[in-house]
């Protein structure tokens, strides 16, 4: 895929990053790709490519015009139509960060499930090079943290390269809970 | 645990700290080392935030 993305935009530049993701880790590959989406610079293009069947990977695109292709016209997606959610989501992100202050897309399902701008806008119109959306998706089971009294209980959902823990405890349902109160973090009790 | 900082660079270096990270979930960080190893923790364990923890 690296050579075709090269021959069709030699000035294209290819980063990769999940390739740290194990193999059929696809819950450490939905949450990375997540956070990239939100992180990624506008004018960037996040494509996704499998690796021996067992292995997806995203990739980071980017040519001189700030468009990256990833595909020829016509041909059949290789990833069953996930580039293009991708490239949805960005367009996502770009529209939220233009309205900057009024919403901010926070999750990548929320910046899939958007109502996409016309065709011949001027950030990000979606491409046919970038093949069938996905017609059905598979969403992940996050188990959400649970709130009882004093507290909330979550798990860890990932632990990344660096050995940090990464909960299921979201923002949004910390604060409303804190409320500027100490808190204070403990390993919980595995159910017997 | 009870310390909440902004940035792993906010934390002192071996303390272990937590954060939300850019997907907005909370993350338990050691700073300069694996936290998942200090604390035994791997994917699955359960956490507990607990408030007015203090009197």
């Amino acid at each position: 895929m690296r050579g075709v993305a090269l021959g069709i935009c030699p000035d294209a530049s290819l980063v990769d990053i999940t390739h740290h993701i194990e193999p059929q880790d696809i819950l450490g590959g939905a949450l990375e790709l997540c956070r990239r989406l939100q992180i990624l610079p506008a004018r960037h293009r996040l494509s996704l490519r499998r690796r021996s069947r067992r292995r997806l990977r995203a990739t980071r695109t980017r040519g001189r015009s700030g468009r990256a292709i990833v595909r020829r016209a016509g041909q059949r997606s290789v990833d069953g139509g996930l580039q293009r959610c991708c490239a949805e989501a960005r367009r996502g992100v770009d529209r939220a960060e233009r309205t900057r202050g009024r919403r901010r897309v926070a999750r990548l399902k929320d910046a899939i499930g958007s109502r996409p701008p016309r065709r011949g806008s001027r950030k990000g119109s979606t491409s046919p090079r970038l093949g069938r959306p996905l017609a059905a998706w598979q969403l992940l089971d996050i188990p959400e943290p649970r709130a009882e009294q004093r507290q909330l209980s979550g798990v860890v959902l990932r632990v990344d390269r660096f050995g940090n823990l990464i909960t299921n405890v979201d923002r949004r349902s910390f604060e409303q809970f804190a409320a500027g109160r100490p808190i204070e973090i403990t390993r919980g009790r595995t159910s017997p | 645990m009870t310390r909440l900082v902004a940035a792993y660079a906010d934390a002192e270096t071996g303390s272990i700290c937590a954060l939300f990270g850019s997907t907005d979930h909370l993350e338990i960080a050691l700073t300069g080392g694996s936290a998942a190893e200090r604390l035994g923790l791997t994917r699955g364990a359960p956490v507990v935030v607990r408030f007015d923890a203090f009197p």
